[in-house]
């Protein structure tokens, strides 16, 4: 009975169009007085002690460090290098988007920033390069949503407050769906834009399809050598001099870093570096790698000469095909100078990646520390390294991200307020019996969740939906023995998919702001990745060790 | 002319103390880490920031409770206005009236509760647990910030019962990014001996 008035006093409220948050409040405000005998000053404790927690803390963190990552170009520096390696593909604008969402992800914790930092950028380009509007726009608003699933993630930092789980596991697990769900989008993208042919991006004319692929593969692939092996070796031998191997690597880090500018544009140490660490580097380390295998010092060696004579050969053919390394000339041209260049254009953006799942992930920062600490690089690479922000800039960012993380703490205190309401009811225990007694089978229960979130998704946001429907729904779920981080990124792929469609996905009307097209026009151009989308989370709901097989085997 | 200083004094408190919170953990985790190092560890041992955490929560609570008030204001707060958007617009406008209006009182009881509570708290001696800060002065966000988000709610209503005008937050803004050429800019990086171009 009490569950009935608390639940339809909510809805009633709801409907009028009051703010979630007051909402919330208010329901639990009406039932307190007139109903129980919970002394009243409780309630006000409960507002300032809802969000007493450190964890919680990591949303405006988040918050700020998206937002000096957004004005401060570190987007456009990822789309640049999203472009130079893929752009030449069927779709490569859009294709180029996806990546370029899929990595901004990894920095940002917000789908919609996602979109606002990747399409305000890309769309236009994509509109001028001769794509149709709504093929951007479709790809722009579903592959924004990568955003909440790729860490790091307000909205599992909101799952975990409102269940307790690890923030640092769930992180982790979201890696995995996160870069499976970009690889079905992208190819979707694929897909349509070579039925409909549409325009191929060319960095260079008079190149073929296959000349630009290896050439940006092999620019990757020198970039990954260039910046791993370096810091490695100089952070291993530096690590036994201290004594502390975390901070050699870390040392070594910043001293390559350092070098940066100097070692790019000079041609010199391209080449040193090309011959050193990919002509006698790449079959050395194969020939290490097999020192296991061959034990006597002449197999090896000869293992060695017939791998480098190889792989020369190799790299030769390579070289004379595409025309990025012509005979022994050893230096990157073309498409691999593209690539590499605006990686290392991006590397301080890329970097954060490694500054905030690295440190969770080592144990160096808690998830809040690593937030801070992303907030604070975040400032400095906008204002001090990229400059595309000024000092003068930054109280407008700070009063902006202010006012979203208040907004969300307002809510979350609410949240925890109804919470604090429905388990001194015994509401979730209740409702989980009532539900074990009806012989609900795992897969009718994921089911039946999937539906009710779904349709939640057309009404609230979010942060609002996991804070209300976690509580009630994850007791029932780990009494059924589902896996809660599985379990909790089955929600975030569902927020994903309400993010998307009318009537309230936020996404969609960001990006209809970007591109300045109708809600129906984007609703039916997000179709085809939308239902990608729905079919990616059965996977997600009924394959649980997608999500759970990355954290049990790294923490 | 008072009601410009308190809009300046709102946002200037908030976004201080998000800078603050954000310097105050930076610090204290790069003191951590320096404190091991031998050699810079005697300067650093001595001074004690077992305190950064609680001062991050109390700064991110305050600035939740400020923020709310401003968010009011630039009309962050958002709810389920699907249904009320598809009625008649003076229909439409009696629903805004009562939400904004259901947001002042939801907000003043809970200042006047926190206001009660804070009273109570101010007559004992409690202490925070790291900075040692009288409680009552910690938690007077409460009654402070309800008040103000209180007062903004009303002045929402008044304006848009003599303007009809509400405020909007707008998520697709975004300023400082200006259109590049995207493909020339890349292929310009890479000294591209041609300008790009599309082959269908």
């Amino acid at each position: 009975m009490n569950t009935a008035i608390i639940f339809g006093l909510l809805l009633a409220l709801m409907l009028t169009g009051m703010p979630i948050s007051i909402s919330l409040g208010l329901t639990v405000l009406t039932f307190l007085f007139t109903m129980t005998q919970v002394p009243i000053e409780a309630v006000a404790l409960k507002l300032f002690t809802g969000i007493e927690n450190f964890e919680i803390m990591a949303i405006p963190f988040f918050i700020l460090a998206g937002n000096f990552l957004t004005h401060g170009g570190v987007a456009r520096r990822m789309i640049a290098f999203a472009t130079s390696l893929v752009g030449h593909w069927h779709g490569g604008l859009g294709l180029a988007g996806v990546l370029a969402c899929a990595l901004f992800a990894a920095v940002s914790g917000s789908s919609p920033a996602t979109v606002v930092a990747i399409g305000s950028i890309i769309l236009p380009a994509m509109v001028k390069a001769g794509f149709p509007r709504n093929f951007g726009a479709g790809i722009i608003t579903t592959s924004g949503a990568l955003g909440i699933l790729i860490p790091p993630s307000i909205v599992m930092v909101m799952y975990s407050v409102a269940t307790n789980v690890s923030v640092g596991k769930l992180f982790m697990a979201g890696v995995i769906p996160g870069i499976m769900l970009a690889a079905v989008l992208g190819l979707v993208t694929w897909f349509i834009a070579w039925r409909k042919g549409y325009p191929r991006v060319k960095i260079f004319p008079d190149r073929t399809g296959g000349q630009a692929t290896i050439g940006g593969f092999f620019g990757l692939f020198y970039a990954f050598v260039f910046t791993v092996v370096p810091v490695w070796v100089i952070g291993k031998l530096l690590g036994d001099a201290i004594g502390s191997e975390g901070a050699g690597y870390v040392l070594a880090g910043i001293v390559w870093l350092a070098l940066a500018p100097w070692t790019t544009r000079s041609k010199m140490v391209t080449r040193v570096v090309y011959v050193a660490l990919v002509v006698i580097g790449s079959p050395l380390a194969l020939t290490l790698a097999m020192s296991g295998a061959l034990t006597s010092t002449a197999t090896l060696l000869g293992f060695f000469i017939i791998a480098s004579v190889i792989w020369l050969v190799i790299i030769q053919a390579c070289g004379r095909y595409t025309r990025i390394a012509p005979t022994f000339r050893f230096e990157l041209m073309w498409e691999s100078l593209a690539v590499w260049r605006s990686y290392w254009n991006s590397i301080w953006g890329l970097l954060l990646i490694l500054v905030v799942m690295g440190g969770i992930y080592t144990g160096v920062f808690t998830p809040t520390e690593a937030a801070a600490m992303s907030a604070v690089y975040a400032f400095f690479v906008a204002v001090f390294v990229y400059r595309d922000m000024g000092l003068r800039d930054v109280p407008k960012v700070l009063l902006a991200s202010a006012n979203m993380s208040a907004m969300l703490l307002y809510i979350i205190t609410n949240a925890v307020l109804f919470s604090f309401l429905m388990t001194h009811e015994n509401i979730p225990q209740r409702m989980a019996e009532w539900m074990f007694a009806q012989q609900l089978s795992p897969w009718m229960f994921l089911l039946a969740c999937n539906i009710i979130l779904l349709a939640a998704g057309n009404f609230m946001e979010p942060s609002s939906i996991v804070l209300i429907m976690a509580p009630i729904l994850f007791p029932v779920a780990t009494r059924l023995g589902i896996d809660p981080i599985a379990f909790g990124i089955m929600m975030v792929v569902n927020m994903e998919v309400g993010m998307c469609h009318p009537p309230v996905g936020l996404n969609l009307y960001v990006a209809s702001g970007i591109t300045k097209m109708g809600i129906t026009d984007l609703t039916v151009a997000v179709m085809p990745w939308l239902l990608s989308m729905l079919a990616f989370l059965l996977l997600i709901t009924y394959i649980p060790i997608i999500s759970t097989w990355l954290p049990s085997i790294a923490m | 002319m008072f009601m410009k200083i308190l809009d300046r004094l709102e946002e200037t408190l908030i976004s201080v103390l998000m800078a603050g919170a954000t310097l105050i953990i930076f610090v204290a985790v790069v003191h951590r880490y320096i404190s091991t190092v031998p050699g810079i560890q005697d300067y650093t041992i001595g001074i004690n920031l077992s305190w950064a955490q609680e001062a991050c929560i109390f700064m991110f609570v305050w600035m939740a409770k400020f923020g709310a008030a401003y968010g009011v204001r630039t009309g962050i707060h958002v709810g389920v206005d699907v249904l009320i958007n598809r009625l008649p617009e003076k229909t439409r406008g009696k629903f805004v009236i009562f939400g904004l209006l259901a947001g002042a009182l939801f907000t003043g009881i809970i200042g006047t509760l926190g206001a009660g509570f804070v009273w109570d708290l101010s007559h004992t001696d409690q202490v925070s647990a790291d900075l040692e800060l009288p409680k009552w002065i910690v938690y007077l966000a409460i009654p402070c910030g309800s008040y103000l988000m209180c007062f903004r709610f009303l002045q929402v209503a008044w304006n848009f019962v003599h303007t009809g005008e509400l405020p909007a937050h707008d998520h697709a803004q975004v300023e400082g990014l200006e259109e590049t050429d995207l493909i020339a800019d890349i292929a310009r990086s890479a000294n591209a001996p041609h300008h790009g171009e599309l082959r269908r």
